[in-house]
């Protein structure tokens, strides 16, 4: 049975009525039409459908949206204000870090919380964490570069 | 792949979350991180008629001292674990064991109490239902009586196959059970069975509130290390911890721990008897690594054959023993 859910994105709240087995996924792209959060293999294996929760990134393929309600959701959609690129976006466009771009937001999620953390890594430190976000594209070395050369502000 | 039906609890208090279990009867499951349950209730390899979400009961999210126990609640997640300041010097381990698990996201959302109780693997079973049943007969774990993975197998070899659990076991950790008849404590190694179909020896109304570990003297030096195939994602093929306790060259106690090799986390008796009142050398490593060889049979269940698997135990059993007394080394320098 479906059940009112109250889910805050991207800072705003939406009310949607959801049944426990629906993932955050699933509510995400199906009910709010927040179709930039991607899902690949739906088993936790791929971390295309990383979105953050609480600022870390989750795996929304494995959320029941009923367990979401009250945290911090952003998303993919999130992360620009208005028409402008957010940095990570505009570097991964410029550095040509995409290719079919399906990996694309769960790579950018993983990157964006990663250099809240720690805004000035090491090459290794940024392969380490993005070592779950899987591309089938771009062979990575691309990905690495855009995302070394944002310096958050 | 979507989820199946269920019914769907949120419990506030622990005690509400056992009465749910218990009025349903083996037909539901606690709930944690999902990480484990959710995957498995998608490919249909787990059926549950009612899921207990136990994230809204609190009290279980942190790790605090008392005395000489270390209590870590059953809701912290691994990536808490990682980043805990009460996981330093030789209980570091357990921080580098928990990030050793799947990936950040994963340790983000995947909890301690889930980690130990995570359902075996095999390589047949965790296909998709429909995969499995329309090419195979019931196997043990679907409540069949064949094994498809060892041939004329008489039982399941499905593997235990958490990162944790393995140091735990070697730091004589024990478990605060909350079941229908009251609180208990047991040792860690109580909560499994050793057999793949049916991992655990706890009843389906059981949960685990925390777990307590000893602090190790300050003369005990530990270390976790996985054999995996990638760096990330990637399940262990082979995990070992061990903790050495020492006084200068002389090895007063050790205890040396395994998992992935079989339906649940195994001790290396014997590996761990040739080093205890010894005199450190490089051969009695060898030793104690050849022994751990003989004593265990790995469950070939990762792609490997059972003649690598003993192998790489030796191997990893040699390398968790060193790493460990190299720890002791650094922290005497
Ligand atoms: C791609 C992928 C890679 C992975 N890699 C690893 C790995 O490298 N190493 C590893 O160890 N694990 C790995 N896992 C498995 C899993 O993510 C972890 O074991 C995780 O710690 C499970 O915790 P959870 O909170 O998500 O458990 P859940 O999925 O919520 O629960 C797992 C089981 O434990 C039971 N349970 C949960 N909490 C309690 C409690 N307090 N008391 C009693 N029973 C309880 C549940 O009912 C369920 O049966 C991986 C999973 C995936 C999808
Ligand atoms: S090891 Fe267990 S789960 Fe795997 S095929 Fe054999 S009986 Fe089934
Ligand atoms: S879609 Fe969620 S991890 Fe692959
Ligand atoms: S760009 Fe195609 S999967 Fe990464």
């Amino acid at each position: 049975m479906k059940r009112l859910v109250e889910l805050k994105v991207n800072g705003e709240a939406y009310e949607v009525a959801a049944a426990p087995k629906q993932t955050l996924l699933e509510v995400l792209r199906d009910e709010l039409h927040l179709t930039g959060t991607k899902e690949g293999c739906g088993m936790g294996s791929c971390c295309a459908c990383t979105v953050l929760i609480d600022g870390k990134p989750a795996l929304s393929c494995l959320i029941l949206a009923v367990t979401a309600k009250g945290k911090e959701i952003t998303t993919i959609e999130g992360l620009s204000k208005g028409e402008g690129l957010h940095p990570l976006q505009q570097a991964f466009h410029e550095k040509g870090a995409v290719q079919c771009g399906y990996c694309t937001p769960g790579m950018i999620m993983t990157a964006k919380s990663f250099l809240d953390r720690n805004p000035d890594p090491t090459k290794d430190e940024v392969k380490e964490a993005i070592s779950g976000n899987l591309c089938r594209c771009t062979g990575y070395k691309k990905i690495v570069e855009a995302i070394l050369s944002v310096k958050q502000p | 792949m979507r989820l199946p039906d269920f019914e769907y609890f949120e419990p506030e208090t622990l005690q509400d979350a056992v009465s749910l279990l218990s009025k349903h009867k083996g037909k539901a499951k606690g709930l944690a991180g999902g990480t484990d349950l959710l995957p498995k209730l998608k490919r249909r390899v787990t059926v549950a008629d009612a899921l207990v979400n136990l994230q809204g009961i609190s009290g279980l999210r942190s790790i605090s001292e008392e005395k000489d126990i270390l209590k870590i609640g059953a809701l912290v997640t691994l990536g808490e674990m990682e980043e805990s300041s009460f996981l330093k010097g030789n209980l570091s381990p357990l921080a580098q064991a928990a990030h050793a698990v799947g990936t950040v996201q994963l340790r983000n959302m995947a909890t301690l109490g889930g980690n130990l109780c995570q359902d075996t693997r095999c390589l047949y079973y965790d296909h998709s239902h429909l995969f499995g049943q329309s090419v195979w007969e019931k196997c043990f774990k679907r409540g069949g009586a064949v094994c498809h993975l060892i041939k004329k197998g008489k039982k399941c070899f499905a593997v235990y196959s958490g990162d944790v659990a393995p140091v735990l076991l070697a730091l004589g950790a024990r478990v605060l059970v909350i079941g229908s008849a009251g609180e208990r404590m047991l040792d860690l190694s109580q909560i499994y069975s050793g057999k793949g179909e049916q991992a655990y020896a706890l009843s389906s109304e059981d949960l685990i509130a925390e777990i307590h570990v000893p602090k190790p003297s300050p003369l005990s030096y530990g270390a976790y290390v996985k054999y995996r195939e990638r760096g990330s994602i990637d399940f262990p093929i082979v995990g070992v911890a061990a903790y050495l306790k020492v006084d200068g060259e002389r090895i007063n106690d050790a205890n040396i721990w395994l998992t992935s090799v079989g339906s649940a986390p195994v001790e290396a008796i014997k590996a761990e008897a040739v080093l205890r009142e010894a005199n450190f050398s490089a051969d009695l490593i060898e030793e104690a690594s050849l022994q751990a060889h003989q004593e265990i049979t790995p469950y070939p269940n990762h792609g490997y054959s059972a003649w690598y698997l003993k192998e790489m135990v030796t191997v990893f059993v040699k390398r968790a023993c060193m790493k460990a007394w190299e720890d002791m080394k650094g922290g005497q320098a």
